[in-house]
């Protein structure tokens, strides 16, 4: 039998898990919740908290939680949590490693592989961070796909008439728009545009500006630097933009916010839906531009659309509606879970590539143009730095495409290679994303042939590669260098570093289910179950000694489980915990 | 020599299908040979589907059939042909994109429809 493959929603501002059993797509839940906010914080005895704990804990420890790790994702940056310095890609392996226990405590089995989406218009950078994230969580990422087109796999490709979708999808840290072709079970993505930097936080951002004027002019007050009160604002400016999706007006209060010159400070306002729309219509020109960008990218006109699909929390901001309905004359589709259909795409993913589900099948596109950068002409003049596009926007994934280069100088030794994301033909607008050298060429005349070839795989990942004709000199790069700049080096530092929180995590999961104890199964079972677990994540890691000890101690423990046997777990159960921490520490 | 097939065949269509019909077949070679199973053969599927997808394409197509051989076969023949005078790099690609433009499609189809 196939590894079970879970499908995982990595938002920036919820994750979901779900998994195909039996040709049906279930969200696992974690107790009664389907939804995990994407928060990861340390409790008073510096456990590692995740989820609703950590949003609760938000505005009382702001300093130590942490909220829309996603936007950073892919830069070389490091946040604080607790004094301690974290890459975002250890924060989102927390939240991913969280999730893979919840699929596990589900499935009552380890998981060891996930589809996970991303917006579509994440670049190469980020991307890589994503899968590095699932590495450091124990997740093989066996795909990554973009999360328009994950919601679009929900649906049933199989219908008689052939369906022209566009997919509005605006999440609280990104958008993005795909248009996509549903015929004979292909559904077919025609083009994607978005912004990485656009979504629902942004919303938050300008109810908490307006929040922070107020109080500035009726109490001279600069509230930023009270990081207690600026949690709560955010707090409350979030809450505000969700009443605001169904009241026309919203009271705003939060007493005591701060002490100032000796008095109390109270917030107290009132926000309408009219002003609160007029603060974001910036922003969703951006997202109507996009749909334009899509819209001409699939070369089609809005006659050409029969559907409009909205996903993420955003899209229930009510002037959202309004604006696609002037534009296309139509309502959008409302069936499509707007939270849940983006993991739920994941799954079936996951299933498709297990060989689970068949019925339907999914080609998809890149949204950026990869090039390179050679002496030409720019604006009718010799310019070194013109754009040279290899891999077009919008081009059908997997896509390889060559293309040649000749040297400009006799005997010249060695080329540099950059290349570049983006459509601007001067190459130095857009985002250079490699560099490499091929050195140790032929001594030849100039007009040397150089091939460069660049290969976009299914999961938008980039590989380059170039040749010198004559020798068949050859180098090629993966793009592949998002995590080698940060601080622990590498992933199996970041991978131990994170285990190690966990390991504290799990003793708080017990302790949990021993109160709880609603179930019949024995708390001691649960325990040697988690540990098993546990030790199994850890294989790939340790030596092959350290395994086999491990093996044995796992297989006293089983059949101690089988029959129930309580008294029999203590000894493998210690021995084995004993191995796990001097493993760990 | 290996034997070349070309976008009809790999599309199992006559040379005289419409749009719609190569359509089609497209899309149930797509749906039996998904991007995740084989990326190669995919890749010959949706490159032979962009060969002849339309009139414009087809003519393309047509005009300019080199059996489809791969790219870096492409480059060594051109250097071959070209080895004694040095070619530029605009030149090479060129040589190596040759296309037509819509407007030369027009004027070849209303001048064939006037004979």
């Amino acid at each position: 039998m196939n590894d079970i493959i879970i499908g995982i929603d990595l938002g920036t501002s919820n994750s979901e898990v779900s998994v195909v059993e039996q040709g049906k797509v279930t969200v696992i839940a974690d107790g009664d919740k389907k939804i995990l906010p994407s928060y990861v914080g340390l409790d008073d005895s510096g456990n590692i908290i995740v989820g609703e704990l950590a949003k609760n804990q938000y505005l009382l420890y702001p300093e130590r939680t942490i909220k829309s790790i996603k936007r950073l994702m892919g830069k070389n940056t490091q946040v604080n949590l607790a004094d301690q310095q974290y890459s975002p890609q250890e924060i989102s392996a927390i939240i991913l490693k969280h999730l893979k226990q919840i699929a596990e405590k589900y499935l009552e089995q380890t998981v060891n592989k996930a589809v996970i989406t991303v917006p579509a218009y994440f670049s190469d950078a980020q991307r890589q961070a994503t899968r590095e994230a699932g590495e450091i969580a124990g997740l093989e990422v066996v795909r990554m796909i973009n999360e328009p087109t994950a919601a679009v796999l929900t649906y049933d490709a199989n219908q008689q008439q052939k369906k022209q979708v566009l997919i509005y999808d605006l999440g609280g840290g990104t958008f993005d728009v795909s248009v996509v072709n549903i015929e004979s079970g292909v559904i077919e993505v025609l083009s994607s545009h978005g912004d990485n930097h656009l979504g629902g936080d942004d919303f938050d951002q300008k109810i908490i500006s307006y929040l922070l004027d107020h109080l500035q002019s009726t109490y001279a007050v600069d509230v930023r630097q009270h990081s207690k009160a600026m949690a709560r604002i955010n707090h409350a400016a979030e809450k505000a933009k969700l009443i605001l999706s169904d009241q026309p007006y919203v009271q705003i209060d939060e007493e005591y916010l701060l002490e100032h010159e000796g008095a109390a400070v109270h917030l107290s306002i009132e926000l309408s839906r009219a002003l609160y729309e007029e603060m974001i219509e910036d922003y969703l020109n951006l997202t109507m531009d996009a749909v334009d960008t899509a819209m001409k990218g699939a070369k089609l006109t809005v006659a050409d659309i029969d559907e409009i699909i909205l996903v993420g929390g955003s899209t229930r901001t009510p002037c959202i509606r309004q604006r696609l309905l002037n534009e296309f004359g139509f309502e959008p589709h409302g069936e499509v879970d707007a939270d849940l259909c983006v993991t739920m795409g994941a799954a079936i993913q996951a299933a498709i590539i297990n060989g689970q589900q068949v019925d339907k099948v999914l080609v998809d596109v890149t949204p950026y143009t990869y090039g390179t950068s050679a002496i030409g002409l720019l604006r009718g003049e010799s310019y070194p730095f013109t754009y040279e596009p290899i891999i077009h926007k919008n081009s059908v994934l997997p896509s390889r495409k060559t293309e040649a280069f000749v040297t400009n100088q006799d005997g010249q030794e060695f080329v540099d290679i950059t290349i570049y994301q983006g459509e601007d033909p001067d190459a130095l607008n857009n985002v250079k994303i490699a560099e490499f050298r091929v050195e140790g060429l032929s001594d030849a005349k100039a007009g040397n042939v150089i091939t460069l070839t660049l290969e976009l795989d299914l999961n938008g990942i980039l590989q380059v590669s170039a040749e010198e004709r004559i020798t068949g000199l050859r180098k090629s790069i993966t793009i592949n260098n998002a995590l080698s700049n940060f601080e622990s080096g590498s992933v199996k530092v970041a991978t131990q570093r994170i285990s190690a929180l966990f390991g504290k995590l799990d003793a708080s999961l017990y302790e949990q289910d021993k109160t709880q104890e609603s179930n019949n199964i024995h708390p001691e079972i649960e325990a040697a179950q988690a540990l098993i677990t546990k030790a199994e994540n850890l294989f790939a890691t340790i030596s092959s000694e350290d395994k086999e000890d491990m093996q044995v101690l796992i297989e006293a423990l089983k059949t101690c489980i089988d029959v129930e046997d309580i008294t029999g777990l203590e000894k493998p159960l210690s021995e084995l915990n004993d191995i796990i921490y001097y493993l760990e520490s | 020599m290996n034997i070349i097939k070309t976008p009809y065949q790999i599309l199992d269509v006559q040379p005289s299908a419409t749009d719609a019909e190569i359509k089609q077949a497209y899309l149930s070679k797509v749906k039996n040979n998904p991007p995740d199973r084989d990326q190669l053969l995919f890749q010959s599927i949706h490159d032979a589907y962009i060969a002849i997808k339309d009139l414009k394409s087809r003519i393309s197509y047509d005009l300019f059939t080199v059996p489809s051989m791969s790219f870096d076969e492409l480059v060594d023949q051109a250097l071959k042909t070209t080895q004694q005078n040095t070619i530029s790099a605009r030149q090479l690609n060129t040589l190596l994109q040759l296309s037509i433009d819509d407007s030369t499609i027009q004027n070849a189809i209303s001048r064939t429809k006037k004979q």
